[in-house]
């Protein structure tokens, strides 16, 4: 029988992107600057992550204009959001424990 | 990964979920905005039917196309989108209308003068809009931070 830690995501395991995927899984789509007040953490440390999350095909990034001033959007994709339930099962599985045998 | 480290990200997982929930209870308001979009649509069919210049009811319907417009603006740029809200929002339209395009020429061909008809109608075309503000009420009200655990990566 394999681990389930054998099955965390290695995109999403780090802290901050976990934290990102944890924040944009409960809505459609929200802001950079929610996300980034929700998450705590700098523009540039978010920019970082989500460029990675980005690249990974997990989040999508896209840019409105309210009025004048532009706003980013962050969303997760379907696959973000498929790999992030496989990832919190994954943990659930680590947290339950292995099944009783016999 | 050891248990205590897995339980702990599943909390966090929680938690953050909760604290998008605050950000969302922001557009509570919408709610009203979409029952009254309701009353007005479904008094505006009814009005079609019972009303002897049809065209009466022109200012009304257009007042309320001009709201729904605006309050889906404002849904595309508020700052935390609740989930399935676009979609839900963005079939209002289409659903609403059909009913309309079933209720009204069907009632000035077949059921003219049926009171009955009319307000099944009326009904028919109103009851989108409050269900969306149900919806919309339930994804941005106090207990669906609880939700977004089970819900939220689906």
């Amino acid at each position: 029988m394999t681990h389930p830690r054998k099955s965390l995501d290695d995109v999403v395991h780090s802290p901050v992107r976990f934290s990102v995927m944890a924040a944009l899984a409960a809505v459609d789509q929200a802001g950079f600057q929610s996300v980034r007040t929700t998450v705590e953490i700098s523009e540039s440390a978010l920019s970082k992550q989500v460029s990675v999350l980005e690249s990974a095909g997990y989040v999508a990034v896209h840019k409105v204009f309210v009025g004048k001033r532009p706003r980013t959007y962050l969303a997760l994709t379907q696959e973000g959001r498929d790999a992030f339930q496989h990832h919190l099962e994954a943990l659930r599985a680590i947290v339950d424990g292995p099944p009783a045998s016999g | 990964m050891d248990l205590g480290q897995a339980r702990e990200a599943l909390e966090r997982a929680e938690a953050l979920g909760a604290e998008m929930g605050r950000e969302r209870r922001k557009g509570r308001w919408i709610s009203a905005c979409l029952a009254a979009l309701g009353a007005v649509a479904a008094a505006a069919t009814a009005a079609l039917g019972f009303v002897p210049n049809g065209l009466a009811v022109m200012p009304v319907a257009l007042t309320a196309v001009v709201a729904c417009a605006m309050a889906l603006s404002w849904s595309a740029v508020r700052a935390v989108v609740p989930r399935h809200y676009q979609l839900l929002c963005f079939s209002l339209g289409p659903v609403a209308g059909a009913a309309c395009a079933v209720t009204v020429p069907l009632g000035f061909t077949v059921f003219r003068g049926e009171p009955l008809w009319w307000i099944a109608g009326a009904l028919l075309t109103g009851l989108p809009f409050l269900v969306a503000a149900f919806a919309n009420l339930r994804a941005t009200g106090p207990r669906a931070a609880g939700r977004i655990g089970a819900e939220g990566a689906r």
